[in-house]
């Protein structure tokens, strides 16, 4: 099995492709339908496309959830001589692998979405950051690559538009926090990924200090099927705030381990039982959602669809996607710790809060997993993850502790068992 | 001027420019804010993360030292959320800190102890590192790291790379593995650093330090078969108040001298007298340098000169610019000029073997540690100077031995090179050596004094980053016939990073000077890297006050009419440029990787 | 083994900053070094990219997927995070480190592969996981490693 997932669901948008085209050949993609929403968009007016994306009510699948057409609209206006369109194929929240399927599965998909983004936004150059473990991605996208330009879809004037974009893959290192858009701008200019103190944002100063926008894989591939479809038939996907498909993965304690494309009109638990055929091993404890980074959801909450506004109400997130589902044999301090353990290592050690706390975050959890914790330590490592919360510079400080408090709120009483 | 834009910080309104930060709202509400990482002569960092404030409207705290003004603010800096964070970023920091208080040379002067102490981190809540995890790297002459003290703060690598332009340190690792690391985790004496001293001299903790020799000065002091001979440059004594409770700029000269006799040195001297030195060999080298230009078209002769007083600047261009050395004037440093004449003539003149003479030299300078341990530095048969030691270092020494520069009299210097004029003492700020060489080189071509009101060339003071002036050489005298009409072309730099700008030009071929003076640290010698911390741009402002006064009150203000260097020059060296000065008074230098040390 | 200069030289003549690629050429010269990065070719990097030194040691330790210390001909790179943690990776790990004689992070004494712990590697629908130089491994079961290991030894 070339991409070590199955795919789970049918009806598919994003994942129509995937499997059924062979990936290096562009023809085949043409066949299907591609490069047509780019014949379309280059004939529209540049902010016909990004009100035509900010109708759709697209928001970004990098796990921030900001409208992507709002976003446009900043570099959109922004006057400089250059700007950059960056797509994020850093993908590294334990779980997730839906960047990878695309990439590798349908990479023109990508191709075409970015040309459209970089024509609306007026960005002439582009990068698709790949993080340096995905070999198939990079192999994939740089034939892809080749392949477009060959077909006039990438370079100079592309389909005889007068636009011109020239794209390049870049790598990462072995990173998790060049995920941060920040991060990996710095990296790309050949720098340490440590991400840079906001404001200002990269739709304002990015890439080289001009505007950049930087966009997640699955993000814009939505964007063909939008121009091609219309902003109507994609709101028409899924809840009213939350429109489209979104791609969840499924893994963990599992019968049917894979990758989902749904709009956001079922619930968790749904998705499980559905296409996941259920936990193996034992009832559901409790499903981790979005990566080392996400919320712990009890299996109360997989009942409910989580749609954006209700995670906005009850301030969680659903991240990128991944469902980890963990059975009853589990235990919330181990999987806490195999958390901490990694964001005491992805942290970029810049701010002291983050990279002092998450050694302390695993410190404590290691007391408990030796059953050597107690009910101040418990306290202590509260308090310390309310303030990672709100005074470290970037996203990953501030949410690698949701986990942590999460498990604090629903598993106490197993944590002081410990 | 930008649009001015109302902060409210803590009830208390005040107008900042856009742009500036939140922190700098406060400093001008009069609202104290803690920090660690920011330092007013650095770029921003914002990663120590203790001057959190909370700003309306916004979910998180925020860096006030990053955060901009660019729309009316609300700010608060006194709230639980505000003071919880504060206390518990730094609570993190010192259960990380391995240090041991008592034996740490920042201990009562450490801006991470004094915040644990002001932010009541009265309980550790974390298990404190309780071992040293690193090996002190002692190899350098000059600088003294012991990570087990770091803090992470990168005010270190912000100093040297942004400001130095050296690029020695940089964060190396990930996570909580990081570490602030020389290139290859090398020993920083085998790298580039041209040890200047600047990142000891902004390190919030013990974590930099320099090599202190004040021990064996000690030892030397009391051997009874040694004669030790101190010589004091002009930075350390507008500077050493400061370590002894005075505002900074207070001058404290003849109370030092008095001090310093007590200690037990044996002689006193005045380091401005080896300026004046330096002055006379180095004009001489410059109009000689001009004429085979100007005269003899001689290619081989390279213009502009480049003064070679600054050790940090010296080894700077060695790393950086190695084919460029020939721009260097050949002139030692006033401290190695004078270890040379004090181990010759003046040794004579006393009447003691100068194999019995040991030379220490107080210097604001790191990196004179270094210079005076160059292996060519031994013209007289014996080490010219014998020890550097910084003003820090000399002020801990009074102190361990009870002299407190209040309760001291005032005392002049020792006689026979005693002295040193005006000229010498504006050494110690950036355009001093300038000032001083044009003040000489003016007379002797002209027969008359600078056309400046008072002697000030007040084009060449300052703390702008390049200064430039032109100076037209006109009625001269007639042995200098051939610089008739010429407008000689200065140009004066401090802070290496200013100095790469004009060497980038020199290597463009776009350098349009004929003389210029470099400094490797901020402000000149009176920023150096051995003097009180803390420096910034205030307190450098204030010591260059000082100098300036002191000159001023000085009769002899030129190099050239102090009648101690005339008589040197009749009983010893013959002329400047002589063949005896040459080989006492200059050296060479040696070409060196942008890598790792080669010699 | 020495470092072949004329070889960076050559994979460094694409750089410019403009181009985002000064990781992609590291990855090139890493290779081309055997897997890691001796101190010459970090020295010839910093020259052809006129990057400091201190920059480029900052940057190089700072990306796990670089090393300064030698390492063996193939990297085994084993998934430690959740998905994979609770698949057996953990087993695994302990296996190849059994079967290979080394602890993480070490090499084998032939100098043939070197052990790692690596974050996720996208790979989680189909834990546990494993990465051996460029190809990946999903669902490796226990008895299926030594014929995995075979291809490489
Ligand atoms: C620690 C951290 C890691 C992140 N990792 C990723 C990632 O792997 N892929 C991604 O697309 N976005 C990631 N993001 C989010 C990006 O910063 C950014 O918001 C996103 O790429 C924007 O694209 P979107 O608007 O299309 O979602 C990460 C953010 C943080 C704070
Ligand atoms: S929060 Fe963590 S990852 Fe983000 S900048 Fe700070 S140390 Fe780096
Ligand atoms: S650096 Fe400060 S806190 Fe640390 S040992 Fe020295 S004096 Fe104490
Ligand atoms: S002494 Fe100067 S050159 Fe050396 S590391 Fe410090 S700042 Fe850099
Ligand atoms: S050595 Fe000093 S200045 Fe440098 S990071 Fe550490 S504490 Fe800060
Ligand atoms: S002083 Fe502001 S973050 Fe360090
Ligand atoms: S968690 Fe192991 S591959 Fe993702």
């Amino acid at each position: 099995m070339k991409y070590n997932a199955k795919i789970l669901s049918t009806d598919n948008v994003l994942l129509k492709n995937v499997g059924n085209i062979d990936p290096l050949k562009i023809d085949e993609y043409i066949a299907n339908g591609g490069y047509e929403a780019l014949k379309k968009a280059v004939t529209m007016d540049r902010k016909a496309i990004i009100d035509s994306v900010s109708d759709s009510g697209l928001r970004g699948r990098g796990g921030a959830n900001f409208p992507t057409g709002r976003k446009w609209l900043f570099t959109y206006n922004a006057t400089a001589d250059q700007k950059y369109l960056i797509i994020n194929a850093d993908e590294g929240e334990p779980g997730t692998v839906k960047d990878r399927i695309l990439m590798e599965g349908d990479p023109h998909q990508i191709i075409e979405g970015m040309v459209i983004a970089a024509y609306a936004i007026g960005a002439t150059k582009g990068f698709i950051y790949i993080r340096g473990e995905y070999n198939d991605s990079i192999k994939t996208m740089n034939a892809a690559i080749k392949q477009a330009e060959e077909k006039g879809m990438l370079g100079k004037n592309i389909l005889g538009s007068g636009f011109d974009f020239e794209m390049r893959v870049a790598m990462g290192g072995g990173a998790y926090i060049c995920g941060e858009e920040t991060a990996l701008i710095d990296s790309i200019e050949g720098k340490r990924g440590e991400p840079r103190l906001k404001p200002p944002y990269p739709p304002v100063e990015g890439l080289f200090k001009k505007p950049t926008i930087v966009n997640n894989v699955e993000t814009i591939a939505n964007v063909p099927h939008i121009i091609a479809k219309g902003s109507e038939w994609f709101r028409s996907l899924g809840a009213s705030c939350s429109p489209g498909t979104k791609l969840f993965m499924l893994c963990g304690d599992i019968n049917e381990p894979g990758i989902v494309e749904t709009p956001i009109d079922l619930s968790f638990e749904d998705v499980i039982e559905k296409f996941g055929k259920g936990a193996n091993g034992g009832e559901i404890k409790f499903a981790q959602i979005g990566g080392s980074s996400g919320n712990i959801f009890t299996p109360e909450m997989l009942k409910k669809v989580w749609t954006y506004e209700r995670c906005c109400e009850f301030k969680v997130s659903y991240g990128t996607g991944s469902i980890f589902v963990c059975n009853d044999s589990r235990s919330i301090v181990d999987h806490l710790l195999t958390v901490a353990e990694f964001f005491e290592h992805e942290s970029c050690g810049k701010c002291t809060p983050c990279r002092e706390g998450t050694h302390r975050v695993k410190q404590i959890i290691e007391d408990f997993a030796f059953g050597e914790g107690t009910v101040s330590d418990l306290e202590i490592l509260k308090e310390l993850c309310l303030i990672m919360k709100r005074s470290p510079i970037c996203g990953l400080g501030q949410a690698c502790v949701n986990p942590v408090l999460d498990a604090i709120e629903y598993f106490k009483g197993e944590i002081l068992a410990n | 001027m930008s649009e001015m834009i109302k902060v409210n910080i803590d009830g208390i309104e005040v107008e900042v420019e856009s742009g500036a930060t939140v922190l700098s709202a406060c400093e001008k509400a009069g609202v104290k804010v803690p920090v660690l990482c920011h330092h007013p002569d650095l770029n921003v960092a914002g990663v120590c993360r203790v001057c959190m404030v909370e700003i309306e409207g916004m979910g998180n705290l925020q860096a006030s030292c990053a955060y901009p003004v660019t729309q009316p603010l609300t700010v608060k800096t006194k709230t639980n959320r505000v003071r919880k964070a504060r206390r518990m970023n730094l609570d993190l920091v010192l259960a990380e800190h391995y240090g041991d208080c008592y034996t740490c040379p920042r201990n009562g002067n450490c801006e991470l102890r004094t915040l644990a102490d002001e932010y009541g981190v009265d309980k550790f809540k974390f298990p404190h590192v309780d071992k040293p995890r690193y090996a002190k790297d002692t190899k350098s002459f000059s600088i003294i790291r012991d990570q087990d003290k770091c803090i992470h703060c990168k005010r270190c690598i912000r100093t040297c790379i942004d400001m130095q332009k050296v690029n020695v340190y940089e964060t190396a690792n990930k996570g909580h593995d990081v570490e602030i690391q020389v290139a290859l985790n090398k020993s920083i004496a085998d790298v580039v650093c041209i040890n200047c001293g600047q990142c000891v001299n902004r390190c919030p903790t013990g974590a930099l330090w320099t090599q202190d020799v004040s021990d064996q000065v000690w030892e030397d002091i009391e051997n009874p078969d040694l004669f030790v001979i101190m010589q004091t440059a002009p930075s350390p004594r507008a500077a050493i108040g400061e370590e002894f409770g005075y505002p900074p700029g207070t001058r404290v000269t003849k109370k030092l001298n008095a001090a310093m006799r007590r200690a037990g040195f044996d002689k006193v001297l005045d380091t401005n007298f080896a300026a004046d030195l330096t002055i006379m060999e180095e004009g001489t080298e410059l109009l000689e340098r001009l004429h085979k230009v100007i005269v003899k078209k001689d290619k081989s002769v390279k213009i502009p000169m480049f003064t070679s007083c600054s050790p940090g600047w010296v080894k700077f261009i060695e790393h950086y610019y190695p084919d460029h050395l020939d721009h260097l004037s050949t002139c030692k440093s006033p401290q190695q000029m004078y270890g040379a004449v004090i181990k010759t003539y003046y040794a004579e003149k006393i009447g003691i073997d100068p194999s019995k003479i040991r030379t220490v030299a107080l210097m604001p300078c790191s990196a004179k540690k270094y210079e005076c341990n160059r292996p060519e530095m031994n013209a007289s048969g014996y080490r010219d100077v014998d020890y550097g030691l910084t003003t820090r270092e000399m002020a801990m020494m009074l102190k361990e031995a009870g002299l407190h520069l209040a309760d001291m009299p005032t005392e002049e210097f020792d006689p026979v090179l005693g002295e040193g004029s005006g000229a010498g003492m504006i050494f110690g700020a950036t355009g001093g050596v300038m000032e001083a060489a044009i003040r000489t080189v003016y007379e002797l071509v002209t027969g008359r004094p600078v056309p400046f009101e008072r002697l000030n060339i007040t084009p060449v003071r300052g703390m702008e980053a390049i200064k430039e002036a032109s100076l037209k050489l006109e009625k001269v005298k007639k042995e200098y016939k051939w610089l008739e009409g010429v407008e000689l072309k200065i140009a004066v730099a401090h802070g290496t990073a200013n100095a790469k700008i004009l060497m980038d030009k020199l290597v463009d071929g776009t350098l349009d000077y004929h003389f210029i003076e470099v400094m490797a640290c901020p402000g000149g010698c009176l920023g150096g890297g051995g003097q009180p911390i803390p420096t910034t741009p205030e307190i450098r402002k204030a010591r260059a006050n000082a100098i300036y006064q002191e000159d001023e009150e000085i009769e002899i203000r030129k190099s050239h009419e102090n009648p101690l260097i005339q008589k040197l020059y009749k009983e010893f060296l013959g002329k400047p440029g002589s063949h005896k000065s040459h080989e006492l008074l200059h050296t060479h230098y040696t070409k060196r990787g942008q890598y790792f040390v080669k010699d | 083994m020495s470092v072949n200069l004329e070889r960076i030289r050559e994979i460094f003549s694409d750089y410019s900053p403009e181009k985002g690629n000064f990781m992609v050429l590291l990855h090139d010269v890493q290779k081309a070094c055997g897997n890691w990065l001796p101190e010459e070719a970090l020295m010839e990097v910093s020259k052809l990219a006129k990057m400091p030194l201190n920059k480029v040691y900052g940057f190089v330790s700072f990306y796990t997927m670089f090393s300064t210390q030698p390492r063996g001909k193939h990297i085994i790179r084993v998934c430690k995070d959740g998905p994979c943690a609770v698949k057996g990776s953990l087993m695994l790990a302990d296996l190849l480190m059994k079967e290979l004689d080394v602890d993480m992070g070490e090499t084998t004494d032939d100098n043939h592969f070197t052990l790692e712990e690596t974050a996720c590697i996208g790979t989680c629908t189909a834990s546990p996981a494993m990465m051996i130089d460029d190809e990946v491994y999903g669902n490796v079961a226990p008895e299926s490693l030594n014929s995995i290991l075979k291809k490489y030894r």
